[in-house]
């Protein structure tokens, strides 16, 4: 399938905001980071905005949107419906700490779940029986990617924010979330590698005949070694490096600027490359049409 | 009350009346298509020596199967695509937003987004024919008599085709060379139990149910 | 050059401006250059309007064009028509898009840049159009004679074949380059030699039970058949046999697949003689009553005959080696054909005497040149009624409800009850006193084919041995013996004529049908429809009232006469490479002129050479509805109507019997005009009376047509019955004279309004005792025709449409021994019985095989084009839009080939791209190729002919020995990846000549553009 740009920015917004969110409610939980919780939540409300608008994009007539709340069991009503709940937690983070009030550990507790559960929904909309690649697994995959591009962030904001204890804890995390997310990208070539497509040998579309047919045995080698391989590699050996990053700036709490930086753009580029990776794998089980 | 279409593969020779026929009257724009008839094989056959002339193909009429459980149905956020009264799976085009996602769900790549209206489209079993008790466009212009309507619930007797040179309209069921309950298919179902189905006797149907 | 074109568009914007200019132009009102380029729309209303469709011409398919408005919107089957059953096919469905295109010709155009260059068309008017025409053609006749000129006509375009016919007369002309040539004539010519003219049309629709698909493919070609028709009698047949090298797309259902080698059918064919022989599974009775097998052939005598006729009404002499009266006997007589008897000495017991012996003999004195006993076998008693009577309603399963079944007379034994022997040999005296020794031809056809084992077409073919005779016995073998014939015809299609052995071919399968009693029978090889009106090419407005072919001195001169001894017997057409050699080096005369109607360039000889040839020209007039390749080298073209613009009586051509006709829905745009009204102007300003009506020297075009159905009729035609007795017949008249039978439908305007309500008839009820009866060699029916109807036949001179039993040929049987073929190739006594012979550039070619691997064979039917046309429709194009050559995908490996590349052809007579279409149903040393492509959206001379087309492939020079066809199919190649390297503009893709691609892609824009066009209606 042809990547659909829109719904990248999409979907990589959302497991920032959900990633930010969920570590924000974590440092609530633990005490931390009073002072840059609002930094961060407009942070996670920006990348919310951006990657609403960025689904936006893939809408031909938004301003029908609202017959978008139309059919509760479709995904993208789910994922309108899960950005509407992010939107109000927001504002209700926004009214607490402008209040100066403690963040209450309910809030942050709820903060949590919803923000995995957006993850999950956005996710969720996106399994397709008719694309073996887009199984169960990519929930496995955006978990995973939230978990690392939350932390991500929370440290950069920390490092601006110069808050050594966040940083800290956020180095931490990211080591974490970054090799979380490690496990989840091959977990998810594992599931995908089992999936398979209607076979027709020999086929033949009248109105494309100056393409090659698509034939599929298997996907694992579009990752691994075909169409896909760059995207694949690329991506594991970026999230290599901010697992890599992470590790060394343990050691360098307060002056771990640099490797911030070098693992936000690595988190980044790999979590778009690998959406592009699925992208690239989104062949339906049926090839003739 | 499902409607459906029934090709028999047998005797479908790749003629390509029905791509053109579906144009002719549901203004499908240029380079997109409702009907595709796609040619499988030749594949050497099963047990075969392996080579020409040992070699089999057909003609697979591809549109949209009006699923009985239509994936593209379930993640339209609009409720554009829905099942019709008639069992057939349609969008209303006043609510499509066009975000493609019906496009994805859709096992059979039938779909497409209309680059003029900037919303998604597909066959229609030509509601509007249907509606004035006219066969399909497919159906009535169909090269090789191969193509036929009917209701699924009320079984393969229901089906019908075109008119003979007396003005009687065809009946599948008496018109077709015998076949069998298993020389019956439907492309690769992933849950979406298509409703259209294909009759081919005595070749491999490839493509099935691994 | 762009200054000199004008875009439709930017045309209609300034029509004010050139109207206004017409003054300039001399126009009178007749021809005033219109300002609209539709006439305007009326009526507000949706009519469907039952008629013929013309989307490609070689099915008379009943379809329906819905009307709305006064603008046909849509085109459907007409299920009432029973000889298509419905059938409409893409290009029929497409024809909105071609008669409302942006881009089709509204208007006369001159040429003002030079050949072989864009011409720069300019608009002129009717008037100055015709009168350019008219004194080029006059100076070139006065400078080298009217033979310079020559004329052009594709295939059966039914109302556009003049060039066929009436242009040679008006011109004096005996050049006409002819389609027909490589398509159909060929089995034509070979069938007017050897039983009737163009017998080889099978009745499918009356559904054989076994049913031979032989080198066609009539469910996407919808020749002979439609596609539905096709697909019922083969899902419905007992037995289906497709005999192709490729795996045909009905061929995929077939029982048996007979996947030859290309160009290697005669052998095949000569095969299932054999197997048919071997097996003794032909028909006795036949074989020795209406085939000349029992005729006895004397090659040790000097071949001796008489004169016959032939079409233009001269006389050429029959030379034989079988043995006549006037053999053995001084003034006997030379049209009584001797034959064995084996029941001689039976006979003479009961009284019955042979005046030779154990001889007997056959008088084929067709002309009634010595007595009118010709048609008889010596003492025969014979009646027409009897002929006719005795048999029963023909039992065809599965047809179609209200379908006529026709009348099947029982095959009559011998009275007196004669045994003319098939084998063995005979002595007998001649006339000069020596003895010799004779053998019936039976014997020579049972060598030939003796020749052709299944063992020995096995090494030639390629297909086993025990396929070929399992295939020949599942034919051959009655699975109906009661019926009293065969399991139905062989539909031997075009393949077979595309290798130059298409003669001998055609005669194979002639044969072949007659001996095993599938000629003239249900479901079997019966020849054209027969009825009334004037459907086929012999009549409306190709033929003028009374006209005929050219005269012999004409004829005489026609180019390619000498080359091929056989084109001066059948004259329908000059030989297309000779005449193509003639405009270019002036040998052996001049040929500086062209008039086109229909006809491409590109459909046979060598592409280049015929280019070549056109662009030599002094002068080139061509009608059409579009800028064609063809036509970017004339000087002026003309507008033609499009079939939902027209009104034509159309007859099925074949053998399907239906009647109707194509009815004009809407108005013509602009100035196009249909085009036997641009003839008829023509004849008109050359002062050339159409008719020999005083004052009605030029009747219009609604007089042509109510002429053209005034011999439908309630009365009962003309007919004559023979009584026999002893051998001395007699003979009444019954019917109304042609001359005086009442018309049914005094107007066309009645014809049409009872089809509308009728819809198609059936020729078997309109005309019973002809199309409604079978076996009419034995009632009279064959030789029921006289020359206002059947110009085809042998019906020049005197002794014909005399109702006597038998064939219009020599020896008035089907021949096995083509005493024409005899006659004209003395010196090749091979060809005397059918025969075999490799296609001269197929992998038997000396060492060209190591060059060029593979064999190409060509031209399977695209189903949304008909050869050149439709290129530019984009209902069509976007379904194919691209040429194919279809590769075994091992060979493709080997080649580095995949699905989807663009692939270089190649022989030493030029090179095409085609795209790779992986196909295991062809061999891996064959491909196919795709035909006469061209890309209307490439603006240079020919309009990118020269990237695609395949017949710049072929040898010019290679040709069939007996009617000049083209070696189409069956030669060697070779094939390289088309690469950024070896493409020009490094591009693979084939581009015009600043660099642009062809459109080859279905969401190219380009298409879009071309979508119907109402501008200048509403
Ligand atoms: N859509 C469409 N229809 C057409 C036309 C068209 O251009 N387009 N053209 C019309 C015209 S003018 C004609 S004459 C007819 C022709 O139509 P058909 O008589 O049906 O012939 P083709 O389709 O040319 O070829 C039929 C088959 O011959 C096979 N063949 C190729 N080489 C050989 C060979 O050496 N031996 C044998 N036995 N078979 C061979 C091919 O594989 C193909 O399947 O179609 C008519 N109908
Ligand atoms: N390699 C290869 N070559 C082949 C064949 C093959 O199988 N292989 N097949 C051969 C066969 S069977 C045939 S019949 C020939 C076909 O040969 P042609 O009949 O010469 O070819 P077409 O391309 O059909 O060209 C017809 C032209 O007539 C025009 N035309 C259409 N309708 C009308 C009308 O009503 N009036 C006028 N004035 N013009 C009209 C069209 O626009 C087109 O330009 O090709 C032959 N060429
Ligand atoms: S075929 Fe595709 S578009 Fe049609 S109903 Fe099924 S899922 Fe929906
Ligand atoms: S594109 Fe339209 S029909 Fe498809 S899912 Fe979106 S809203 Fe529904
Ligand atoms: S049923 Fe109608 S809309 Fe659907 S493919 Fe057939 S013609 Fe097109
Ligand atoms: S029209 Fe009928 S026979 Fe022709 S391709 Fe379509 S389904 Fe097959
Ligand atoms: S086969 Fe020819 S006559 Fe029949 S519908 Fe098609 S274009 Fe018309
Ligand atoms: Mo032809």
């Amino acid at each position: 399938m042809e990547t659909q740009w829109p719904l990248v920015i999409f979907t990589f917004f959302v497991c920032v905001t959900c990633g930010l969110l969920g570590s924000m409610s974590v440092l609530a939980i633990k005490g931390q980071g009073r002072d840059l919780q609002m930094t961060a939540l407009v942070a996670s409300a920006v990348s919310l905005v951006i990657g609403g608008i960025g689904s936006f994009l893939h809408l031909q007539h938004w301003e029908r949107i609202f017959n978008g709340f139309g059919h509760i069991t479709s995904g993208i009503t789910q994922e309108l419906i899960g950005c509407v709940v992010l939107a109000i937690l927001i504002v209700v983070w926004f009214v607490m700490l402008r209040g100066g009030k403690k963040l209450p550990v309910g809030l942050s507790a709820v903060t949590l779940v919803a923000a995995v559960a957006m993850v999950c929904a956005t996710a969720h909309s996106y399994l397709m029986a008719a694309i073996p690649a887009w199984s169960w697994a990519l929930v496995v995959f955006y978990l995973g990617n939230a978990l690392m591009m939350g932390p991500v962030v929370l440290w950069g904001i920390a490092t601006i924010k110069r808050d050594q204890e966040v940083e800290k804890t956020a180095i931490g995390m990211s080591l974490v979330g970054a090799a979380a997310s490690l496990v989840a990208d091959l977990a998810y070539a594992a599931v995908c590698a089992t999936a398979t497509f209607a076979n027709y040998g020999h086929y033949a579309d009248p109105t494309s005949m100056t393409t090659a047919p698509t034939h599929i045995d298997s996907l694992m080698d579009i990752m691994v070694a075909g169409d896909g391989a760059v995207n694949f590699w690329v991506s594991l050996v970026c999230i290599a490096v901010v697992i890599a990053c992470a590790a060394v700036a343990r050691k360098k709490v307060g002056a771990s600027m640099p490797f911030m930086a070098v693992a936000v753009v690595a988190a980044a580029v790999a979590s778009i490359l690998f959406r592009v990776l699925i992208y690239q794998l989104g062949y339906s089980v049926f090839l003739l049409y | 009350m499902t409607k459906a279409i029934i090709t028999d593969v047998n005797r479908c020779v790749g003629c390509l009346a029905c791509s053109v026929a579906c144009k002719a009257v549901n203004s499908v724009p240029i380079g997109n298509y409702w009907n595709k008839v796609v040619r499988v094989g030749p594949n050497p056959i099963p047990g075969g020596s392996g080579h020409y002339p040992d070699v089999y193909m057909y003609f697979l009429p591809i549109s949209c199967q009006h699923c009985e459980n239509p994936e593209c149905v379930h993640v339209c956020p609009t409720e554009a695509s829905h099942i019709a009264e008639d069992g057939t799976v349609q969008v209303d085009k006043e609510k499509c937003i066009g975000c493609q996602f019906c496009v994805m769900a859709c096992p059979y790549g039938v779909r497409y987004l209309n680059e003029e209206e900037r919303v998604v489209e597909k066959c229609t079993l030509c509601e509007q024919k249907l509606l004035q008790g006219e066969l399909p466009q497919c159906v009535s212009q169909c090269g090789g008599n191969a193509r036929w309507v009917g209701d699924t619930d009320e079984g393969l007797d229901s089906f019908v085709g075109s008119f003979d040179s007396a003005g009687n309209q065809r009946k599948m069921t008496e018109f077709l060379e015998p076949f069998e309950e298993s020389d019956i298919y439907h492309l690769p179902d992933v849950g979406n139990k298509p409703s259209f189905a294909y009759i081919l006797r005595g070749q491999h149907w490839e493509g099935g149910d691994e | 050059m762009g200054n000199l074109t004008m875009s439709r568009r930017t045309f209609v914007k300034t029509a004010a401006i050139t109207g206004a200019a017409a003054a300039a132009f001399g126009a009178s009102t007749h021809t005033a250059l219109a300002e609209e380029t539709y006439p305007v729309v009326s009526g507000q209303d949706t009519v469907a309007v039952k008629t013929c469709c013309r989307g490609c011409g070689k099915m008379e398919c009943g379809v329906k064009v819905i009307v709305q408005n006064g603008r046909a919107i849509r085109v459907e089957g007409d299920e009432g028509a029973f000889q298509s059953m419905g059938n409409c096919c893409t290009k029929s469905q497409s024809s909105i898009q071609a008669a409302y295109h942006p881009d089709r010709l509204h208007y006369p155009m001159k040429r003002t840049n030079p050949k072989g260059e864009e011409p720069g068309w300019q608009r002129i008017s009717w008037d100055e159009a015709m009168q350019t025409v008219i004194d080029n053609f006059m100076e070139i006749k006065a400078k080298h004679g009217g033979e310079a000129i020559a004329c052009q006509v594709g295939t059966s375009r039914i109302w556009c074949m003049h060039s066929e016919s009436i242009l040679k007369n008006m011109l004096e002309t005996p050049n006409n380059v002819e389609a027909w040539q490589i398509c159909k004539g060929p089995r034509h010519f070979a069938t007017t030699m050897v039983s009737q003219f163009a017998m080889s049309w099978m009745e499918t629709i009356c559904r054989p039970k076994v049913y031979v698909q032989w080198g066609g493919a009539s469910e996407l070609s919808n020749y002979d058949d439609s596609c539905r028709t096709t697909v019922d009698v083969a899902s419905r047949a007992d037995v289906h046999i497709s005999v192709d090298p490729r795996m045909a797309n009905m061929g995929k259902e077939a029982d048996y697949w007979q996947h030859l080698r290309p160009g290697t059918d005669a052998a095949l064919g000569l095969a299932w003689t054999n197997v048919i022989i071997e097996k003794k599974l032909y028909d006795e009775l036949y074989t020795k009553k209406w085939t000349n097998a029992p005729f006895l052939v004397c090659e040790d005598m000097e071949p001796s005959g008489f004169p016959t006729v032939r079409t233009d009404g001269s006389y050429w002499d029959v030379k034989t080696h079988l043995l006549k009266e006037s053999d053995i006997k001084e003034g006997g007589s030379p049209y009584k054909f001797l034959v064995y008897d084996n029941n001689w000495e039976a006979l003479k017991d009961q009284g019955i005497e042979h005046e030779y012996g154990a001889f007997t003999w056959f008088n084929a004195d067709q002309e009634g040149n010595i007595d009118d006993t010709g048609g008889f076998w010596e003492g025969e008693n014979y009646d027409s009624v009897k002929a006719r009577e005795t048999g029963r309603e023909a039992a065809q399963d599965n047809l179609l409800p209200g379908q006529t079944q026709g009348w099947v007379p029982d095959l009559l034994p011998f009275d007196p009850a004669i045994d003319p022997a098939l084998e063995g040999e005979f002595e007998i005296a001649l006339k000069d006193g020596r003895t010799v020794k004779v053998k019936p031809v039976w014997e020579y056809y049972k060598a030939r084919a003796a020749e052709y084992t299944p063992e020995v077409a096995a090494e030639i073919t390629g297909i086993p041995a025990e396929e070929i005779e399992a295939a020949a016995t599942a034919y051959g073998t009655r699975l109906d013996p009661e019926s009293g014939y065969g399991n139905g015809g062989i539909q031997y299609m075009l393949a077979i004529e595309h290798f130059c052995n298409c003669i001998q071919t055609c005669r194979v399968f002639d044969n072949l049908v007659g001996i095993t009693g599938n000629l003239d029978t249900p479901g079997g090889n019966r020849g054209p429809t027969i009825v009334p009106i004037d459907g086929d090419l012999q009549g409306f407005s190709a033929w003028a009232p009374g006209a005929t072919t050219p005269p012999e001195e004409v004829n005489l001169k026609q180019i390619g006469r000498d080359k091929f001894p056989l084109l001066g017997w059948w004259q329908y057409w000059a030989d297309s490479h000779s005449v193509w050699n003639a405009a270019i080096t002036g040998d052996p005369y001049p040929l500086r002129a062209l008039w086109n109607e229909s006809g491409n360039f590109m459909s046979q000889s060598n592409t280049t050479r015929a280019w070549e040839a056109l662009c030599s020209l002094d002068f080139y007039v061509d009608l059409n509805l579009w800028h064609t390749p063809q036509n970017d080298t004339a000087d002026i073209i003309l507008p033609v109507a499009h079939w939902i613009e027209l009104n034509s009586p159309r007859a099925s051509q074949g053998a399907s019997g239906a009647m109707g006709a194509t009815v004009k829905c809407v108005q013509p745009p602009a100035e196009a005009k249909y085009d036997p009204e641009i003839v008829m102007d023509l004849a008109r300003r050359m002062n050339w009376p159409w008719t020999t009506e005083e004052g009605n020297e030029w009747p219009d075009i609604q007089w042509q047509l109510d002429d053209s159905i005034k011999l439908l009729t309630d009365d009962e035609l003309t007919y004559t019955t023979w009584h026999v007795e002893n051998g001395v017949p007699t003979f009444e008249r019954h019917g109304v004279p042609m001359a005086e039978v009442t018309p049914k439908y005094k107007t066309w305007d009645e014809y049409v309004a009872a089809f509308q309500e009728h819809g198609w008839w059936q020729a078997k009820d309109v005309e019973p005792r002809n199309w409604g009866t079978y076996r009419r060699y034995q009632t009279g029916a064959l030789r029921a025709r006289d020359r206002v109807w059947g110009r085809l036949d042998y019906t020049a001179g005197k002794g014909i449409g005399n109702w006597k039993p038998g064939f219009f040929t020599p020896t008035m049987k089907q021949e096995i021994w083509s005493t024409v073929m005899e006659s004209h190739h003395p010196d090749h006594p091979e060809w005397f019985v059918p025969s075999y012979c490799e296609p001269p550039h197929g992998p038997k070619d000396g060492d060209r095989i190591k060059e060029y691997p593979l064999t190409a064979t060509t031209g399977r039917r695209i189903p949304v084009y008909f050869h050149s046309e439709h290129r530019q429709l984009p209902w069509c194009r976007e379904l194919w839009p691209v040429p194919r050559v279809e590769i075994n995908p091992k060979t493709a490996a080997e080649y580095g080939i995949e699905q989807g590349d663009w692939v270089w052809i190649e022989t030493e007579w030029g090179k095409i791209r085609e795209v790779a279409d992986l196909y295991y149903g062809v061999k891996e040393d064959v491909i196919n190729l795709e035909h006469t492509w061209w890309y209307p959206e490439v603006q240079d001379a020919g309009h990118g002919w020269q990237l695609s087309q395949v017949n710049q492939l072929i040898d010019h020079d290679a040709q069939d020995p007996h009617a000049g066809s083209s070696n189409l199919r069956a030669y060697q190649v070779k094939i390289y990846k088309a690469t950024p390297e070896n493409s020009p503009f490094g591009n693979p893709v084939p581009c015009d000549s600043t660099g642009k691609p062809i459109i080859h892609t279905s969401d190219d824009p380009r298409l879009k553009e071309w979508l119907p066009t109402y501008e200048g209606r509403e």
